[in-house]
């Protein structure tokens, strides 16, 4: 009997201190809706290293497609429901964006190709995104954006 | 393969279970970090994140993992409970209820991630912790009806012991041991198998995403019906067994009557 009751108090405690945490930060989701502004690629290029605009310019050529693409743009707006538009002078490209993992992964799609960020940092001001590159790139590349005032 | 408990359970019975459990996990893990980016049939890893999350005061991660980590943790634990509370009612049912409890799960995840899923972070999340919940009613039930020689769904402590036989092997004296040559059997066939089922969601998975996990449940439909038809076969001679000792008994009885009836007259 007093086994039962250990047993359920530790499961109910794990799941309230759980569920406590979950209650004391918002979804890194909301973090991310609203308009940031472009501050910083940094890249280390490799041999193969092309660097294309999937967000505002096509890739020219093949290889271009196989290497890492770059979305450059003034102004990022997350908006909720996934939506992602990038803004530089007068173009503008809708994406789709989504979180996975346990929100550790940012996803941005054209539909077509899908591409995965490692969330670096995370704040009210600032996100820093690396870019996960598939294996047989060895390139290197940082995106820094900060929020619109 | 769910019938027999512990050490009555033969080599046989512990390869098919082995076998079909891990293309299973296999496909699991493979699908859930294809669509999801984390891993749902192993905890190990997240103990590492838990550990780095905690460290880096990100709260809401800590909770998340935390979660995940208990969600497996409890479906071990129904696992082996239903074993032990249930096993002397009716062996099989006490068997198969975790893997149905697993196909009800797997399949929650197909059908809602094939006509629901909208990528929310929060589904992401909800999904993973069901199938981590799967992962554990799958591995705790192996590992408690095998006697722990079956675990399924994670290869480390597998690769540690098949390092520990390799490693005996090269001793002439336990070079014929039967049973480590059985146990090398087990975890080979457990090794390829988990392979294959991950090669198989790999390959699948461009074409097919959330469809995966019916292929899932089609393999833990086999896993269930196995053993039933097992059953019911052996019921079946049973009773056909009983009925012609009846008829035997009856016929002697009548011949014995009517031979008693002529001796009289």
């Amino acid at each position: 009997m007093k086994i039962r009751i250990a047993l359920i108090i530790f499961f109910t405690s794990i799941s309230v201190i759980a569920l406590a945490l979950i209650g004391k930060k918002y979804n890194p989701e909301n973090e991310f809706v609203g308009s940031w502004e472009e501050i910083d690629w940094n890249i280390k290029g490799a041999e193969k290293s092309v660097v294309t605009n999937l967000g505002l310019v096509q890739a020219q050529s093949a290889e271009e497609e196989d290497s890492i693409r770059f979305h450059v743009a003034k102004s990022w707006k997350f908006k909720p429901g996934g939506i992602l538009i990038l803004e530089d002078k007068n173009k503008e490209r809708q994406l789709e964006w989504r979180l996975k993992g346990r929100g550790h992964i940012l996803e941005i799609s054209d539909g077509v190709v899908t591409e995965f960020y490692d969330i670096n940092l995370l704040s009210d001001e600032k996100i820093e995104l690396n870019y996960i590159a598939p294996s047989f790139v060895k390139d290197y590349a940082r995106l820094v954006i900060k929020r619109s005032s | 393969m769910l019938r027999k408990y512990s050490n009555t359970r033969s080599l046989g019975d512990n390869i098919k279970l082995g076998v079909l459990t891990a293309i299973v996990a296999g496909m699991v893990n493979v699908a859930s970090f294809m669509l999801f980016y984390s891993f749902s049939s192993n905890v190990t890893g997240y103990f590492a994140i838990l550990a780095s999350e905690v460290s880096q005061n990100n709260y809401y991660q800590i909770a998340i993992v935390l979660l995940w980590i208990m969600s497996f943790f409890f479906g071990s634990f129904i696992s082996n409970f239903i074993v032990i509370h249930f096993n002397r009612r009716n062996t099989y049912l006490a068997h198969a209820m975790p893997i149905i409890l697993e196909l009800f799960c797997i399949l929650g995840v197909a059908i809602y991630g094939t006509r629901f899923y909208n990528g929310t972070l929060f589904e992401t999340e909800l999904m993973l912790m069901i199938l981590l919940l799967s992962m554990g009613l799958q591995n705790g039930l192996t590992a408690s009806i095998s006697n722990f020689a079956v675990k399924t769904t994670h290869l480390t402590g597998a690769t540690t012991d098949l390092a520990i036989v390799f490693s005996m092997f090269t001793h002439k004296k336990y070079r014929n041991n039967k049973a480590i040559k059985d146990k090398a059997k087990l975890l080979i066939s457990i090794f390829s198998s988990y392979l294959l089922g991950a090669f198989i969601a790999a390959f699948l998975y461009s074409s097919m995403k959330f469809n995966v996990f019916f292929i899932v449940v089609a393999f833990l439909t086999v896993v269930i019906f196995y053993d039933l038809s097992k059953i019911y076969r052996f019921n079946r001679s049973l009773k056909i067994y009983r009925a012609q000792k009846k008829d035997a008994t009856e016929t002697t009885n009548s011949i014995e009557s009517k031979s008693k009836h002529i001796a009289i007259s």
